[in-house]
């Protein structure tokens, strides 16, 4: 078997002096979709954010590897650059930066990071809008500033905006399906499936077992008590939607 | 032009376009004083464009006088070397449906102070003004703004904001005043300010006084850091910090920046905003 994409282990991380992540491991591989599904408070969204680098999550021990790199020694946007996405559980506002400019920027910083050339801004409108319109975005939402007045919908989908133009190799996304209505759901699961080709990697976070019957995950994991706490196929997710999460906290416990 | 008093006079119906550059330097200051006056439904586009070498001490006078239904556009942009210090006393008037748009930009000085006093004398009349100052490093920029309602119906919107670097200072003192005579006034003032580091300091202060009772008056100030948050969706996306803190300040900035249409003020304002990201990128560096 080939090494994987996404290689944690035993981390932990602890925000504000208090032990969240209590010695996680997990592997991705190329191709798959993991989902990551959990009581509120299991450490899910501090995953997320320790992944993608943010500041106040100190990792205490344990590794993380993306195609076999140190990725806890870079700094976010090196992580960018690398190929990780992080798709925002409450995506920012940013007026005054359009968000067409944003994804542009984006783009060209991580090109700029692999030494090639910027892309040419007439042919990257074009791509940007035929993909807005395949996540059924209005143009305007374009120009407009950065999630600025978007709906909750507008938002997560523009997340997934940035997914696809970015086409990273791995995609972390953070209950991208909470607060969105059965239709923009489909549009999300239909823009993921898109991207879901042999090199690419998803881990989806999430609540809800309506987003995992749109997108067949590979493996679910359970995580309670800041480690996963069970893994297994996408039977699991049934078996959840049964039991809950009660037998999993008293099993970490 | 130095040392004398300058006068535009538009005369009604016409329309023009002016262009005003005032040098000051250590030994020479430009036009003490400015007169300009637009007749009865005249339009005029003026560019005020200071510019500002070694310790210099600039006094100006503008007096702006706005006839029944006159159009202007005034942008009024000062670029310092630092060291300078400009005071500009500015008064306009504005008759029975008159409209005047005023954006002032500035780069802070030793000291930049505007003294603003706006006056919307007849009915419906209508004042925009913008106020942007990238107070660069040690520098100094002060606003001290009135806008009175004297007449029915009349609108204003004031917007001001200001970018603080390292040891600098700002100061808004801002009031709107609403007379007994200006029923109906819609009068709108606000101050935002960016501090882009710990040891910048600003200090505001919006005020209404209102003496009419049908009026729809909003006022408010806010002052804080770069947002911690939008920083970090930036850099997630593959954006450097200076490429993030760039495009933040940049977007505080384009709320007024983004309405400057007349070329050459736009040019200068650029290349102010331009020159306070890159010293607020070597700073970064530097620490």
């Amino acid at each position: 078997m080939s090494a994987p994409l996404l290689d944690i282990r035993d981390l932990r991380v602890s925000v504000e002096k208090k032990e969240i992540l209590s010695g996680l491991s997990l592997e991705v591989r190329a191709g798959e979709v993991h989902a990551i599904m959990g009581p509120n408070g299991a450490g899910k969204s501090t995953l997320a954010q320790t992944l993608a680098g943010r500041d106040g999550y100190e990792v205490t021990g344990g590794s993380v590897l993306l195609e076999g790199e140190d990725l806890l020694a870079k700094n976010p946007e090196e992580r960018a650059c690398k190929g990780l996405f992080l798709g925002f559980q409450y995506p920012v506002e940013i007026p005054g930066v359009s968000n067409m400019y944003l994804l542009r920027s984006a783009v060209n910083a991580q090109r700029k990071a692999a030494g090639k050339e910027e892309i040419n801004a007439a042919a990257f409108l074009k791509q940007a809008r035929a993909e807005a319109a395949r996540l059924k975005l209005k143009p305007e939402l374009l120009k407009r500033g950065v999630n600025e007045g978007f709906s909750g919908g507008e938002k997560k989908r523009n997340e997934i905006l940035q997914l696809a133009v970015l086409k990273p190799r791995l995609a972390v996304l953070d209950e991208t399906d909470s607060g969105l209505d059965i239709d923009a759901l489909k549009i999300v699961a239909a823009g993921i499936r898109t991207l879901r080709d042999g090199r690419r990697a998803f881990v989806l976070i999430t609540h809800y077992e309506r987003i995992l019957n749109l997108i067949s995950p590979d493996r679910v994991h359970v995580l309670a008590g800041g480690r996963i706490a069970r893994s297994g196929g996408a039977e699991l997710v049934s078996e959840l939607e049964a039991s809950g999460y009660e037998p999993f906290l008293r099993e970490a416990a | 032009m130095n040392g004398v008093a300058t006068e535009i006079v538009v005369k009604a119906g016409e329309r023009r376009a002016e262009t005003l550059r005032l040098n000051h330097c250590a030994d020479a200051s430009a036009a003490d004083a400015l007169r300009i006056v637009l007749e009865p439904g005249g339009t005029l586009d003026l560019e005020e464009l200071h510019e500002g070498r070694g310790a210099f001490a600039a006094h100006l006078e503008v007096d702006v006088e706005l006839g029944r239904g006159a159009r202007m556009r005034h942008v009024a942009v000062v670029d310092d070397s630092g060291e300078g210090r400009i005071e500009i006393n500015r008064q306009v008037r504005l008759a029975a449906d008159a409209r005047l748009e005023y954006i002032r930009v500035g780069s802070g000085a030793s000291l930049d102070r505007e003294f603003l006093r706006a006056g919307l004398a007849g009915p419906r009349s209508r004042f925009r003004h913008g106020h942007l100052m990238m107070v660069d490093t040690e520098r100094r920029a002060e606003l001290d703004l009135e806008i009175a309602h004297h007449a029915r119906h009349a609108e204003s919107e004031s917007l001001c904001r200001c970018v603080l670097g390292s040891e600098s200072h700002g100061g808004f003192a801002g009031r709107i005043l609403i007379s007994p005579d200006g029923q109906g006034a819609d009068a709108r003032l606000r101050n935002d300010n960016l501090l882009l580091d710990e040891s910048a300091r600003m200090e505001t202060r919006p005020e209404l006084e209102v003496y009419a009772d049908e009026v729809q008056c909003a006022h408010g100030a806010a002052t804080g850091a770069l947002d911690e948050a939008a920083l970090f969706y930036l850099r997630t996306r593959g954006m450097s910090p200076d490429q993030a803190r760039a495009m933040l300040v940049r977007a505080f900035a384009s709320s007024i920046s983004n309405d400057i249409e007349l070329p050459r003020a736009q040019g200068m304002a650029r290349e102010i905003l331009d020159r306070a990201l890159r010293e607020l990128a070597s700073q970064r560096l530097a620490a």
